[in-house]
């Protein structure tokens, strides 16, 4: 197996074009595809032709609802929004997407990808910056995946597109430049599997998309003062890979979740919640949780709405009781200035 | 009307107590008189007594500290009371926890006012009650050293730590005498930063009692220190012929025995020495009762308890030195009880009888007024008249504390004192016998 180094947006793309050459009932559809705004449909089109790639408009609720119709019919539609914000519009047709099967009893599939970006860190104002991972957890029937590695992204997004179920698909646009290793084998990574991306034993941590990356700087840093946190990564939030984090709850008896969406009913509360339900007799401090403050991100007030690195090392060190430490590490540099 | 059980106050000094076990069973019958609980305070044991007849319902577990006056139990007249009693507890599988709420409030009247509902709680997290579960800890006997006093895992840790190196400590009253041989548990020499460790001694049970107790004493006190020696000629000559009639006497007279026996008349001479300063009140008292440094262990190294000798300045020397007998006896049996190590009002320690010293800082025993230490007994060449003579002198350094009694009071009591010592008691002339 020989590993090298390409970014989160390079292997997305050949990733799509593996899953396409592969199955011909794959189809791409959605904002700004032929164009490739994002770029990891860069390509797609030249190659596959305008019957397989789909330039829809601006048109959320439909390019959803068409993808449900074409998933029912047998193909493998991937939905493409652009950015998870702008799927508000589309939550009518997302309900239906999740409940369908089981409304029909199980007789229909619906292998469709809802695949886009989501994050801030860049600047790019309240429209452009949301992670809505709990907004998508709570509607029943979908599954959610937020990868935080490349070879994660890689192997997630090939067992999304195979999967019979509806899934959204949500990449931090802070990782699409990061480059990592990527296996050279098929390499589909199965849903509902944490990876614990750092070992330690005085704070478990559980993180997701571009937090893992913060998490395991900060991580880093409080192991040079002797601060031991172990950093798990869910991969797929439904799934929730919870035993996993509480196997390592129950070593460290400390839990800190960090996420970026909205803190109020968000996955930090869920999953705190769940750490609670199945780990109540093991737990030393009362569970922490940081995520995004309630109001929007923008420009110039992303560092005080988002998580930021100090934060969580603040939370780190007020679990363990000791001495706060500076960790200077500065989250959100713009991408356009890799 | 169900009966409480109430912790009483045992000595002057102990604010909390251990409840070490319970004597009788959750809903079972007992007698009035019977033992229902064994308690702890600093070094002694206490057996509680049933108030009353009837079915005993428990309300704190054994093995946790609980303050003074806390109300740990209740006997219920009759069934019918006990299962009021108990009822809405049901679900409460895992038996009587820690005093909560309204049941532990402190029930001194005029006590501290506007304490939080939660005093007398014990907090912990989940995985701390847990560990102390497994261990067969009990939380109540944790320090916790999170917020609010929470116990949690790393403390439950250390208390497991602790009870490895000294596993006779759990359970120390069953065998008071056992405590002292527990400190000094040998365990296998370890290194501790560079320094090698031959051994390590629990700093607890008895050994902490004492060193609080010491400590409080230098916080609180403003201790002087006066010293001297006594012309023993004439008592010499008195306890020579003591001796030889020791057994019409029934008893040894020593002269720890004279010298307890002449301080509670001085004491009676000179009240203000008998007193203790509690709140903004000197408290002269209206007993003399003396407290006796024991030593413990050949070679003084396993502590030490101070019984008290009751109303000593109303009994005979041959009372005192029976008294000090028995009392000495018990104590390094560990066989003494709550009574007997309560109330003192004034100690005696005589480090002479074991020692080579003349002199010492006595340190007071709170909340007394003064201590009179006694060192050795030695012949030594005194000026008498224009002559030189050799004469039995003894000892003697007394710490009293400054805020009660200034140095030229304490000057007035130890020259009442001298002569006594000096001249005897004249009621010593009853007990000459040819």
């Amino acid at each position: 197996m020989v590993r090298q180094q390409r970014s989160m947006l390079e292997v997305l793309n050949t990733t799509l074009v593996e899953e396409m050459e592969r199955d011909p009932k794959v189809v791409y559809m959605g904002e700004c595809v032929v164009g490739s705004a994002m770029g990891m449909t860069q390509g797609l089109y030249e190659k596959f032709g305008p019957s397989r790639v789909i330039e829809t408009g601006l048109v959320e609720n439909t390019m959803v609802a068409a993808g449900i119709g074409m998933a029912e019919r047998g193909y493998r539609p991937i939905i493409d929004p652009m950015m998870a914000d702008f799927l508000t519009p589309a939550y009518a047709a997302m309900t239906v997407a999740g409940k369908n099967r089981f409304m029909h009893g199980g007789k229909l599939n619906i292998p469709m990808v809802i695949l886009t970006t989501m994050g801030g860190y860049l600047g790019l104002g309240a429209e452009h910056s949301g992670c809505p991972e709990s907004q998508i957890m709570h509607m029943p029937g979908l599954k959610l995946v937020v990868p935080s590695t490349v070879n994660d992204a890689r192997g997630l997004l090939k067992t999304a597109i195979r999967d019979n179920n509806p899934v959204v698909y949500f990449f931090h646009k802070r990782l699409m430049r990061e480059k990592g290793e990527v296996s050279e084998d098929d390499g589909a990574i199965p849903f509902g599997v944490a990876d614990i991306k750092r070992e330690g034993t005085d704070v478990t941590i559980v993180a997701t998309a571009y937090q893992v990356k913060l998490c395991l700087d900060v991580a880093e840093k409080l192991a040079a003062k002797g601060i031991s946190v172990e950093v798990i990564d869910p991969r797929t939030l439904v799934p929730l890979d919870i035993e996993t984090i509480v196997k390592s709850v129950k070593k460290t008896n400390r839990a800190l979740v960090v996420d970026e969406d909205y803190i109020t009913c968000g996955v930090g509360g869920e999953i705190a919640m769940q750490i609670m339900e199945h780990a109540f007799d093991y737990l030393d401090e009362p569970v922490k949780r940081i995520g995004a403050k309630g109001w929007v991100p923008a420009t110039s007030v992303d560092r005080f709405v988002l998580p930021q690195p100090q934060e969580i090392a603040d939370a780190v060190t007020s679990l363990v009781h000791a001495d706060r430490v500076e960790v200077n590490i500065q989250a959100g540099k713009s991408f356009a200035r890799r | 009307m169900a009966e409480e059980l109430i912790v009483p106050k045992l000595g002057m000094a102990a604010a909390v107590v251990t409840l070490t076990a319970w004597k009788a069973q959750e809903g079972a019958r007992v007698e009035k008189g019977d033992t229902v609980l064994d308690i702890e305070a600093e070094k002694t044991t206490f057996e509680m007594p049933a108030p009353i007849s009837g079915i005993l319902h428990i309300l704190a577990p054994q093995g946790v500290e609980t303050d003074v006056n806390t109300v740990v139990g209740l006997i219920a007249l009759n069934e019918e009371e006990y299962a009021a009693l108990t009822a809405g507890e049901a679900d409460d599988a895992d038996g009587p926890q820690a005093p909560q709420g309204a049941l532990a409030q402190d029930m001194q009247a005029g006590a501290e006012t506007g304490e939080e509902a939660d005093a007398g709680r014990t907090f912990a997290t989940p995985i701390a009650r847990r560990l102390a579960k497994e261990a067969g800890l009990d939380l109540g006997a944790i320090a916790g050293t999170g917020p609010r006093g929470r116990i949690q895992r790393d403390d439950v840790h250390k208390a497991i730590e602790r009870r490895k190196l000294s596993p006779a400590l759990p359970s120390p009253v069953s065998a008071p005498e056992g405590v002292p041989t527990a400190m000094y548990t040998p365990v296998a020499e370890k290194e501790a930063g560079e320094r090698r460790v031959r051994e390590t001694i629990p700093y607890a049970g008895m050994r902490k009692a004492i060193g609080e107790n010491m400590m409080r004493s230098l916080a609180i006190n403003a201790p002087n220190t006066m010293s001297g020696d006594y012309d023993l000629t004439i008592m010499a000559k008195y306890r020579e012929n003591f001796v030889q009639h020791e057994s019409r006497l029934g008893t040894r007279i020593t002269y720890a025995d004279l010298v307890i026996h002449a301080v509670a008349k001085a004491l009676a001479a000179f009240p203000l020495m008998n007193s203790s300063l509690i709140g903004s009140e000197i408290r002269i008292w209206g007993e003399i009762n003396i407290g006796m440094a024991v030593a413990l262990g050949d070679d003084g190294t396993r502590g030490l308890v101070v019984p008290v000798i009751r109303n000593a300045d109303k009994m005979t020397l041959v009372e005192i030195s029976k008294a000090t007998k028995d009392l000495g006896k018990r104590a390094r049996e560990g066989r003494l009880g709550a009574p007997e190590m309560s109330g003192g009002t004034f100690t005696v320690t005589n480090f002479g009888s074991l020692g080579v010293s003349s002199y010492s800082t006595p340190i007071i025993n709170p909340p007394e007024s003064g201590i009179l230490g006694i060192g050795r007994l030695q012949k030594k060449p005194i000026v008498r008249g224009e002559g030189i003579l050799i004469a039995p002198m003894l000892p003697y350094s007394l710490t009293h504390d400054h805020r009660v009694i200034d140095g030229a009071a304490a000057e007035k009591f130890l020259g009442v004192l001298k002569d006594i010592m000096e001249n005897t008691s004249a009621d010593l002339n009853e007990l000459i016998l040819f």
